[in-house]
């Protein structure tokens, strides 16, 4: 069961994260403006909303709110509680949208590097402020009580095994269904050659972390700097046989989940490990009966906002506005001989951006079940460029590619840790940060544009 | 008992600026010359404090125990050259392929911001997250108390000695010697300043002004040292005290000589000429048959020197964690800004401002500002970029 626990809790913070990549995309993808200081309407969205929808009274907590707004609108309207949460949503994006429009104002006029400075020194000082001010959000405390939307709903049952069993299991492989459909088709498009040097670059990675897992940490150092060898091999060969990257990823990821998430379930507990698996969104502890867990619930609450968010960027940027915010980025001074108002495309641009931020922050805040400015750090929006030049500039597909491979790489080398003692992990933290750094040097030189490139949005001509 | 007052925190202000103008000076010459904005100067500057440990304090690295220490000055020596190295590093695996493929400003800050991660981490990497500090000999900081009084002005310097404060030295000079001193600097500037424009001696690298300026301090220095007598005997109107050590007096004057240095080598020497001519018009430069090359790493090296400079300096006052040149990366660029950023002497200046803004913020505010020091830098440059984007001075 822990795999599936597992896989639940990194895809949901990989949905949360992927909505905050979006967002900087919009910024600095589409209208070309570097925002260091993303983070922080990532927090402003989770400290608002917290605060709006916490109870009136919180233990060891000092600063302004709860406003409680669930429990008052739970007593009046059906679903309330909802609903409240929805209203403390808006009110978080609401308050990061009027501040982002107001550092827009002073800032977004300014050349690239400056807009830079000025950002991260923005989001520098909020972060000391919050961190310190304790009448404003309990500074470094933080919030211990953060509502979370649904609950009450959780663990669901539909009264027997058989029901749960059918609905959970059934939406399971329908919600995997469609990604899993989308991996198998790009896959196909492979050659014979190419499947073979995906398999080869997966079979690099997974061997020596069985190896290195079952015996020594420096049998484990030995065979991941090896592996780190063999996969810049096959890599380039991959890149000489001409390969796409999409299709290339898609098969990994099949590769993972067949072997990794299904492999290991049928060595551990046989095929009904593996059955239980699959149905991802039944969990037979639930209930007595088995049902769905909060956790699941909230997951698929997380996969909502995502879908909606990744629409209207999507919708967004196929839109002639969304044309004319990437004029902005090429060219401002001929989106502006062409009579558009640049200026207010760019701050809201900004605002739509930050507005996103501000959703991701307040289903951050919910994942996690407390906040504290510790997990605001600027290195957070340094996640979201990794993940768009992993995967494309201005690209909103790249976006979610981009962080899903990032985050599973970030996570996948945290394992590492439970190798060494622990006395060496602020070393082994600062190395997964070099490789970001890394990461993001070196795909700045070789692809400006990002692994993917920008997302391909020529109209078909069609022949009448 | 004597508090400390604003001049307390004027003397601050000028010590932390000195910092400031290292790195703001190295950064201006990256961004004129190189034409990187490089958000990786405070990594740089980390970097530089903790290569001083390597001399001077060994066991601070991870895995490396029982190793005996050496002079602090001699971890500096090895700083600026480990510096320098790095410097060089930088420009040859990096951002002479950055050139090459002409990577626009975009592309470069990234790029800039991916190596402070790696910078900034490999230092914890090899010596772990916590605070240092360096084994130095101990300097005892000095109480100076000034005194106005009725019938003159007061010096008294005062020292802490187990527990109790003990008084050093104290002398006084009435008001009409001051005046007497005032007057004779002030034409003595005046006369200098007059000789040094008609004679037109290299007018171009010492100004008239800063001549002007030196002779001053310099008479009236001198009329101070002559004229010491008793202590003023009158009722004190105000009195104030400075805190400070030979320490904060050797930051400053390294400071000084370091950007003097680099002031000269620009001026006089060949390469210094290349450089400047490069930042004017880098393909102009090219086709006049400068190695432009040659030039951007001597730019990286330069910058490499000063910014391990400034976070061995830093450091000698402050406590050494990975954090430390991040904390400097906001006042350097506001710093930089200020002064317009092709220009190294506006560079000095906007540190200086940076500086004395920082430290008499967070003295006048009517809270405990010190978290909020980084934050006074920051508004002085929020306000000046929407009032005068292009800063204040502009070009050489």
């Amino acid at each position: 069961m822990a795999a599936t626990e597992f896989l639940i809790s990194v895809t949901g913070l990989i949905l949360v994260y992927s909505l905050f990549t979006i967002g900087l995309n919009i910024k600095f993808g589409f209208t070309g403006l570097i925002d260091f200081g993303h983070v922080l309407y990532f927090m402003i969205g989770a400290y608002v909303t917290t605060v709006l929808t916490a109870p009136t009274r919180i233990s060891l907590y000092e600063g302004i709110g709860g406003y409680d707004l669930p429990g008052l609108l739970a007593s009046t309207v059906p679903m309330g509680g909802l609903l409240g949460w929805l209203l403390g949503v808006a009110g978080g994006t609401l308050i990061a949208v009027i501040i982002a429009t107001l550092v827009g104002l002073v800032t977004i006029q300014l050349r690239e590097d400056y807009l830079a400075i000025a950002s991260l020194g923005i989001a520098v000082i909020a972060h000391t402020i919050v961190n310190n001010v304790r009448w404003l959000f309990n500074g470094t405390f933080g919030i211990r009580t953060v509502y979370a939307p649904l609950q009450a709903l959780a663990p669901i049952s539909l009264g027997s095994i058989t029901a749960n069993l059918v609905v959970f299991g059934g939406l399971s492989l329908i919600v995997a269904g469609y990604p899993a459909y989308r991996a198998i088709t790009q896959a196909r498009t492979l050659s014979t050659s190419e499947i073979g040097l995906t398999t080869a670059l997966f079979a690099v990675f997974l061997v020596p972390a069985i190896i290195g897992f079952t015996i020594t940490p420096t049998a484990a150092v030995v065979m991941g700097i090896l592996s780190l060898v063999g996969a810049a091999v096959l890599l380039k060969q991959l890149t000489s046989v001409g390969a796409d990257p999409i299709p290339v990823l898609a098969l990994l990821a099949i590769e993972a989940v067949v072997v990794i998430y299904f492999g290991s379930a049928a060595i551990d507990g046989g095929p009904i490990r593996v059955l239980l698996n699959a149905l991802w969104l039944y969990s037979p502890t639930a209930t007595p009966k088995g049902g769905m867990t909060y956790d699941r619930l909230f997951l698929v609450v997380t996969a909502t906002f995502l879908v909606a968010g990744y629409w209207l960027a999507n919708a967004l940027a196929q839109s002639p506005y969304g044309r004319v915010l990437v004029a902005v980025r090429e060219d401002e001074e001929v989106a502006k001989a062409l009579g558009k108002e640049t200026f207010l495309f760019k701050i809201e641009s900004y605002a739509i951006g930050s507005a996103m931020a501000a959703v991701a922050g307040a289903l951050y805040a919910v994942r996690f079940g407390y906040i504290d400015p510790t997990l605001f750090g600027l290195l957070v929006t340094f996640y979201a460029y990794a993940a768009i030049l992993m995967g494309g500039v201005a690209n909103v597909k790249g976006s979610v590619i981009g962080m899903t491979v990032f985050w599973t790489l970030f996570t996948g080398t945290r394992f590492l840790a439970d190798l060494f003692p622990p006395a060496v992990a602020t070393q082994l933290a600062s190395i997964r940060i070099i490789l970001i750094g890394l990461i993001i040097i070196v795909i700045v030189y070789y692809r400006p544009d990002g692994l993917l490139g920008q997302q391909d949005r020529d109209m078909e001509v069609r022949d009448s | 008992m004597v508090g400390t007052g604003v001049l307390n925190a004027t003397v601050n202000g000028i010590i932390t600026g000195s910092v400031i103008a290292l790195g703001a000076v190295s950064l201006s010459i990256l961004y004129s010359i190189a034409e990187v904005p490089n958000f990786a100067h405070g990594a740089m500057i980390t970097i530089g404090a903790y290569l001083v440990f390597v001399i001077n304090k060994p066991s601070v690295f991870l895995l490396v125990s029982d190793v005996p220490g050496f002079a602090f000055w001699l971890g500096i020596v090895f700083a600026l050259l480990g510096g320098g190295a790095l410097g060089a590093v930088i420009e040859l695996a990096m951002f002479r392929h950055f050139r090459r493929k002409g990577g626009d400003l975009i592309t470069k800050l990234i790029a800039t911001m991916g190596l402070a991660l790696v910078l900034r981490n490999v230092v914890v990497l090899f010596a772990g997250g916590e605070s240092q500090s360096y084994e130095t000999p101990l300097i005892i900081s000095n109480f100076y108390d000034f005194y106005l009084a009725t019938d003159g002005v007061g010096l008294r310097i005062l020292q802490r000695s187990g527990g109790e404060v003990v008084r050093l030295a104290q002398w006084g000079y009435s008001w009409g010697l001051m005046a007497g001193i005032i007057t004779v600097g002030a034409i003595a500037a005046v006369a200098t300043h007059r000789l040094y424009v008609r004679r037109e001696i290299n007018a171009r690298f010492i100004t008239g002004k800063a001549v002007a300026i030196t002779t001053f301090g310099a008479v009236v220095l001198l009329g101070l040292a002559l004229g010491r007598g008793a202590f003023v005997g009158g009722a004190t109107l105000y009195a104030t005290r400075v805190i400070a050590s030979l320490k904060h007096g050797l930051i400053i004057a390294t400071s000084i000589a370091a950007m003097a240095f680099l002031s000269a080598f620009l001026t006089f020497t060949k390469t210094g000429k290349a450089m400047r001519a490069s930042a004017d018009n880098l393909g102009l430069a090219e086709v006049s048959g400068i190695n432009t090359d040659r030039v951007q790493l001597v730019v990286w090296i330069l910058a490499g020197v000063l910014t391990a400079l400034a976070g061995g300096l830093f450091g000698w006052f402050a406590n050494i964690h990975p954090e430390l040149g991040f904390s400097l990366l906001l006042p350097i660029f506001a710093a930089v800004i200020l002064g317009g950023i092709s220009s190294p002497t506006g560079a000095v200046i906007g540190s200086y401002v940076i500086g004395l803004t920082m430290s008499l913020g967070v003295y006048f505010a009517p809270f405990d500002a010190s978290p909020y020091r980084t934050a006074f830098a920051f508004v002085v440059l929020l306000v000046l970029l929407l009032v005068k984007p292009e800063g204040l001075r502009e070009g050489y």
